[in-house]
């Protein structure tokens, strides 16, 4: 019997993408023991929610949630607020928060160069060893063709003793939605999401601590930039590419005897070159 | 919250083409081994993706959908003149009785079904077609599936045309691919 976790987040990757939400939250009402670990490791679409002290929108996740109350990055305050003694520990001061804040002016900016439009939201928090974090990314667009981006980029990141360079890691996740109804395709539902990992050394300039959260914030900033990019030409390469391949597998769009014969007429002049002498 | 059955039948009908039984092994896992309660769950999706099972006692395969059923798990196959038990979720055919379908277009079924399953194979690699009456009219079923499990990839093209007693011919194409590789991609469409 293998282990009730593996098979709920198997179960996730075979059922309809466009419906891991709902499926989620069926999942953890027959089997409760599994709530936590399950919120933890699926990635679903990202929520929306505005920030009462800034008026900012942010996006909400698992890492700035505590209990139903979510962290702004804008304000850096839970909403509903939370206990005092809890914020101690989940709400992030000095060197953390200070590299969180430029992270996010800089993930805004390039949200607003390659989306413009949609939100983005970056949290970052202190790991015993080095420091962790992510970035968020949501677009959402309407109309007769309906379509949702959502990006997750999970960062683990180690300094080097020598401070000279840190070493990064990066998962990154993107939710793609998309819908078309009209007269000539009819209806098409095309969702899924891609997971990409990268592992990479990057030098840190400066001496001042300041100089090196800059440096850090930089490199993150490179990184979600390459990645995403990446992630990006994957997902048209294989939403569409792979979806037509498979759907001429299943049925040929020319006759296949003519395909046959065609085969067998090139098999045949390939023979034919590969016997005469040169 | 829907209950328990629900859920799970929810997840049994949803199941991509050539998983269902990956679906199944995590249900089990999740909530145990019995899975009879399950069995209308069961049926809707082999109706709805007209699942092909072997007619006891004949050659060939014959689709189920809900054009050939006959209630209370029956089918029958007018190709061969036969009806015959289907049990969920096993799959198992058992108890063929010879029988007639109540239409007058029989000859006509017969003769489309032998055209349709000539002709299917220029285009489609690998299919299983159904002509079964449904009223007063004829509907024509073609499914074909395609699995690559060790790539990642299945997908399923389902067609049902419905040919009136006037001679008028209408239909919806429904195509189902899914894709995982690192991910999970699915793709559904639906084509009148």
């Amino acid at each position: 019997m293998s282990d009730p976790f593996d098979a709920a987040l198997d179960l996730l990757r075979r059922l309809p993408p466009s419906q891991t939400q709902q499926n989620l939250a069926s999942i953890i009402s027959i089997a409760p023991n599994l709530e936590d670990d399950l919120l933890s490791s699926v990635d679903v679409g990202l929520a929306v929610k505005r920030c009462p002290k800034s008026g900012r929108d942010y996006l909400c996740c698992d890492y700035n949630r505590d209990g139903t109350s979510y962290r702004s990055p804008w304000s850096n305050d839970f909403d509903p607020p939370i206990d005092l003694d809890d914020a101690a520990d989940l709400v992030p001061r000095g060197k953390i928060r200070r590299m969180e804040e430029e992270l996010n002016k800089s993930i805004d900016v390039y949200r607003e160069l390659y989306y413009e439009g949609g939100v983005s939201s970056a949290y970052l928090w202190q790991l015993d060893e080095g420091f962790a974090g992510v970035v968020l990314v949501k677009k959402s667009s309407g109309g007769a063709g309906k379509g949702g981006w959502d990006s997750i980029n999970v960062f683990e990141i180690i300094e080097a003793t020598s401070k000279r360079s840190a070493h990064y890691k990066l998962t990154s996740t993107v939710i793609l939605d998309l819908g078309l109804r009209n007269d000539a395709v009819g209806g098409l539902e095309l969702a899924g999401n891609l997971t990409r990992q990268e592992e990479l050394d990057q030098p840190l300039a400066g001496l001042r601590d300041a100089e090196i959260e800059s440096s850090h914030v930089a490199n993150m900033g490179r990184m979600v930039e390459a990645m995403e990019t990446r992630l990006r030409n994957l997902l048209q390469e294989v939403y569409f590419g792979k979806a037509k391949d498979v759907v001429g597998d299943l049925r040929s769009i020319r006759l296949l005897s003519e395909a046959d014969q065609e085969r067998r007429s090139h098999k045949e002049v390939i023979s034919k070159m590969g016997g005469a002498t040169i | 919250m829907s209950s328990k059955t629900a859920i799970i039948s929810s997840f049994i009908e949803a199941a991509p083409p050539g998983e269902l039984s990956n679906v199944v092994a995590d249900i089990k896992t999740l909530v145990g081994d019995d899975l009879q309660s399950y069995e209308p769950a069961f049926r809707k999706y082999h109706e709805e993706q007209y699942t092909a099972v072997d007619v006891p006692g004949g050659s060939g395969k014959v689709l189920l959908s809900q054009y050939n059923s006959l209630g209370s798990n029956r089918y029958f196959d007018p190709t061969s003149g036969k009806s015959f038990a289907v049990s969920f979720p096993s799959l198992k055919t058992s108890d063929a009785e010879s029988h007639s379908p109540a239409t007058s277009n029989l000859d006509l079924i017969q003769s489309l079904q032998t055209a349709f399953s000539k002709s299917t194979i220029e285009h489609f690699p690998s299919s299983t077609i159904g002509v079964f009456p449904t009223g007063s009219d004829i509907a024509i079923l073609i499914v074909a599936n395609k699995y690559s499990p060790q790539n990642f990839w299945n997908g399923r093209w389902r067609s049902t045309y419905i040919l009136s007693d006037s001679g008028k011919l209408s239909g919806t194409i429904k195509v189902d691919v899914h894709y995982y590789e690192d991910g999970n991609v699915r793709m559904q469409t639906e084509k009148e």
